[in-house]
């Protein structure tokens, strides 16, 4: 303040804001620590942490190009996955006033969000009509960057793999999805086993599924899940592999039920025996079993199974055993006569689960059953390319 | 005299010492040296425009802008010009097949290489995927670019510097031979993790950490289309206060890309009519669509903006520039326009000038109209402009494709057409267009007025709505030197001359005078009185009315 006297400014009357300066807004202290990730961002680069392409396998990549076009995988899209979605959707329009919620790996055709989408099936984001409700992951950035330029717009598109989002808290899509549970169809299209062998035994993959089921307990309606997956042995952690097929035994050695149903479907008296005619059939049969024993556990009864599989023939790799499972979902009743204790009170359905498990599990030969369809009607491969190609257009303009 | 230089034994000769750049300026420069984020994305647009392009859809995963994507449909590369791209960044490979794209022969206007390091802006890690018409493969690369803006990570490079004085900035890894449809021709890159810093501007977190808020905000609200923006932005005086970050950087990308101008754009004649609009003939860039989030840009510049619809000023009026010529040796090509509007310009960032290179902007609008070297007062906020240079003064541009720089011969000559534009033609006629205008509407005040006069004093009992004339009078009826003459008004010339020098009426007060006499007489209150009384009355008016 200028005194009168001296006409001049006196500093000791000044009131100092330096010390206001210092103490930021709880805001903007939030703002600093958030930019103060650029460091950890840096220092990945720096020190050339988490690349992607230390773990790309350049054959298996170039291999994933082409899986688009097997008439095979569209067969199980437009006869199995089509017809669940379509199933589904009346309940859930009757229930919610909606479409369905869709969780999926969708590669840069989409060609399954495509399928859903002609059909009129897929739920507006409600939030921005320019959305469709779905939330897709991919884990290659190239492959990412070329399906987020397509229509319609997904309500997520996730640059990461779907595992880690669903399983790592520190995912940046992980609360985001969190949030997007649940949904109607789950389809974990993926193209490994689900146990690697690099991993340990209750592998990435496994904890995912865990987490999906868990997310979905609750979830009124019916609902759907779509998991593919390499039915080659020598891929699977073996110790885990060993770990299904005792519980898979050991489920057939408590209930007779459970045992009778194993022998009627697989003519065999013990997993070891199946394992040794048919170890693709031992594994799927031991995954769907497993499958179930977790939607248990979180109170979700299986309502409907079914199962196909394929041979992939790729150029200049050896073939291999595609496995794609088909599961509808529903809430369980609950028991109002047992207290719940530690373990989870069996109730009678889940045994009847259990036995639906084993008795639908007959894998369905796509090759064959498209030659079947072809002799019969010879332009019935023709069509599958031509809807191929149909659905491979969609999405690259803004309709 | 020839070079005798080289006879010269040792120790007479100059002595001389090797010029050496630090690497730390190209480490630099290698983690982009682009002012904003549309100023990076600027870059990779252009390379996709030289690439013969017609589509570059850029792809956020706003609200959270995460991720960025920017793709396009042109010609694509091969693995091996991808690589040497990498392998000659700072040296543009780009002019060495010629000065114009392949399919639709348009002029180039990025450079690749700098192009690719404005990506390092958005993220140190990147990917690429390319694919040629024809082939039955695409690559993809893995791009690993170090963060050089950190001075430890440049100290930590100097260690890596290789004996021919080159700068290890990065790492690229790729995969090619990937199967893909041979029909298809693109170019995607992918920022998997954009920088905090780049989220932070995009997501308007340090305004909103500070309390303040925008009318269009990505998370509140989503525009269908640009037009939307263009009008918020119109009626604003600054369109970083109607915007967010994301938004923000839409309206500027929309700017500085090579793109069209909105259908209605950039002179709307519907609320205004625009002077010289009617000869303005706005570029064309065929072909070429850049799409952001499904939102297609266009130039935001739309004139006259809001304020001006109805403000009463002269018409905006358009001056158009066109120069021709060879400076130094080196043709200089380009035109554009000047446009005048009262009130100001607005947004604010419209104000000045904006200069175009084939088509793409360079920076934003200069304020100074390129350090105007006189004062002009509040005019100099009512004018715009831009300028599209078709050949010259590329050389002039800073390695930020951003800037000029200033000691070029194109850039002076430019300045001194426009400056002398300015000087002779724009303000003078700016002011005494606007005198005219204020003329003019003042005429058109006082001949309203007088009418309304006269309409009123036509409802009088007795109404004088003649003539007032200045003679000599020999029989006054009111006063001593008045005379009614019907419904005309006789005034004595002499004796008025020495009454109004007298009363010191000026030119306004002689008018207010006589229409109060008008309506007095007109009303029949003066007839009671006598001369000499009215005489008095008259000396009174006249003071009352003085200024």
């Amino acid at each position: 303040m200028a005194t009168e006297d001296s006409g001049k400014f006196s500093p000791s009357e000044s009131k100092d804001h330096s010390s206001d300066l210092g103490n930021s807004s709880p805001q903007v202290e939030a703002l600093i620590s958030q930019l103060s990730q650029e460091e950890q961002q840096d220092e990945k680069v720096f020190e050339s942490q988490d690349l992607l392409f230390d773990e790309l396998n350049t054959d298996k990549l170039r291999e994933r190009e082409t899986e688009y076009t097997d008439v095979e995988k569209h067969f199980v899209r437009s006869k199995a996955w089509l017809k669940v979605a379509r199933e589904l959707a009346p309940e859930v329009k009757a229930y919610y006033g909606r479409g369905l919620r869709y969780f999926t790996l969708p590669g840069f055709n989409r060609l399954d969000v495509g399928l859903l989408l002609r059909d009129g099936l897929l739920a507006v984001d409600p939030n921005d009509s320019d959305r469709v409700y779905v939330a897709g992951f991919e884990a290659d950035p190239s492959k990412f960057g070329r399906i987020s330029g397509r229509f319609p717009k997904f309500k997520l598109l996730a640059n990461s793999s779907v595992e880690s989002a669903l399983t790592d808290p520190k995912n940046r899509y992980y609360s985001e999805l969190q949030s997007l549970f649940p949904f109607d169809i789950i389809n974990l299209d993926l193209t490994t086993s689900l146990t690697p062998q690099h991993e340990g035994p209750y592998s990435t993959t496994m904890q995912a599924i865990n987490s999906v089921l868990r997310l979905q307990a609750g979830y009124p309606l019916p609902w759907a899940l779509f998991l593919t997956f390499r039915n080659v042995a020598s891929d699977w952690e073996q110790v885990a592999l060993g770990q299904l097929f005792e519980n898979l035994q050991k489920n057939i050695g408590e209930y007779p039920a459970v045992r009778d149903a194993f022998y009627e479907r697989h003519r065999e008296h013990n997993v070891e025996n199946l394992q040794k005619k048919d170890i693709k059939a031992c594994i799927s049969q031991a995954v769907v079993k497993w499958l179930v024993d977790r939607a248990h556990s979180f109170n979700i009864r299986l309502k409907e199974y079914h199962c196909f599989e394929y041979c992939r023939r790729s150029a200049g790799l050896p073939p291999y055993t595609i496995f794609k499972q088909v599961l509808k979902f529903s809430q369980g009743g609950v028991s109002i006569a047992i207290v719940p204790m530690k373990a989870t009170p069996r109730e009678t359905w889940m045994q009847e689960d259990l036995v639906r498990c084993i008795n639908s599990h007959k894998p369905l030969d796509v090759e064959e059953r498209i030659l079947v369809a072809s002799n019969s009607y010879p332009k019935f491969i023709e069509e599958l390319q031509n809807d191929i190609k149909l659905l491979c257009s969609m999405g690259e303009t803004k309709e | 005299m020839g070079n005798q230089n080289h006879l010269l034994p040792p120790d007479k000769k100059p002595k001389k010492q090797d010029i050496v750049a630090a690497q730390k300026i190209i480490a630099d420069i290698s983690s982009g040296v682009y002012r904003s984020p549309a100023a990076a994305l600027k870059e990779l647009v252009s390379n996709a425009y030289d690439a013969d392009a017609e589509r570059v859809t850029i792809t956020t995963d706003a609200p959270n802008c995460r991720t960025l994507v920017i793709e396009d449909n042109g010609i694509g590369m091969t693995v091996k010009k991808f690589l040497d791209v990498f392998t000659h960044i700072g040296g543009s490979r780009k002019r060495i097949d010629g000065e114009t794209s392949e399919i639709f022969k348009r002029k180039l206007i990025g450079r690749i290489g700098i192009g690719m390091l404005a990506v390092a802006q958005l993220g140190n890690r990147f990917y690429v995927s390319s694919k040629v018409k024809g082939s039955k493969t695409r690559f993809t690369a893995e791009v690993n670019l170090e963060p050089f803006h950190r001075d430890d990570a440049a100290l930590k490079n100097m260690a890596k510097i290789d004996p021919e004085g080159k700068v290890q900035i990065g790492a690229v890894r790729y995969v090619d031979d990937l199967p893909e449809a041979e029909d298809l021709q693109y170019t995607v890159i992918t920022v998997p993790d954009a920088k905090k810093g780049l989220i932070s501007e995009m997501t308007s977190a340090v305004r909103k950490a500070v309390g303040a808020e925008e009318t269009l905000s990505i998370e509140k609200s989503k525009i269908k289309s640009f037009s939307q923006l263009v009008e918020i932005v119109r009626s604003a005086q600054r369109a970083d206060l109607v915007l967010d970050g994301y938004y923000y950087m839409l309206w500027e990308l929309a700017l500085l890309s090579p793109l069209n101008y909105l259908p209605n754009g950039p002179f709307e004649e519907s609320h205004r009519k625009i002077e010289g609009a009617d000869k303005f003939s706005a570029p064309k860039v065929e072909s070429f669509q850049v799409i952001v989030d499904g939102i297609e840009l266009f130039r935001p510049q739309l004139f006259p903006n809001t304020k001006a619809f109805n403000y009463s000023s002269p018409d905006p009026k358009l001056y158009l520039l066109n120069y021709d010529r060879k400076v130094a040796g080196r043709q200089l090509r380009f035109s554009g326009y000047i446009y005048c509007q009262q009130p100001r310009i607005h947004p604010e960032e419209f104000k000045g000038v904006h200069i175009r290179i084939r088509q793409v902007g360079i920076g934003r609008y200069d304020k100074s109209w390129l350090g105007y070297p006189f004062d002009e007062g509040i005019k100099f906020g009512q004018v715009t402009g831009e300028i599209y240079v078709e050949d010259g003064l590329e050389p002039a541009l800073n390695i930020d494709r951003d800037s000029f720089r200033e000691t070029d011969v194109h850039y002076q000559a430019m300045r001194a057409y426009v400056w002398e534009l300015l000087r002779k033609q724009v303000f003078p006629e700016f002011k005494s267009r606007s005198k005219k205008f204020r003329e003019e509407n003042q005429n058109t005040e006082a001949s309203k007025h007088q009418s309304l006069f006269e309409e009123k004093l036509s409802k009088l009992s007795a109404p004088l709505t003649g003539k007032i004339s200045f003679k000599r009078v020999s029989q006054p009826t009111i006063s001593t030197w008045i005379e009614i003459d019907g419904i005309n008004l006789v005034i004595d010339k002499l004796k008025w001359d020495a009454f109004s020098q007298g009363s010191n009426l000026s030119g306004d007060a002689e008018k207010r005078f006589f229409r109060v006499l008008q309506v007095l007489i007109s009303s029949e209150i003066l007839s009671e009185a006598n001369p000499e009384e009215v005489d008095a009355l008259l000396e009174a008016l006249a003071v009352a009315v003085q200024d």
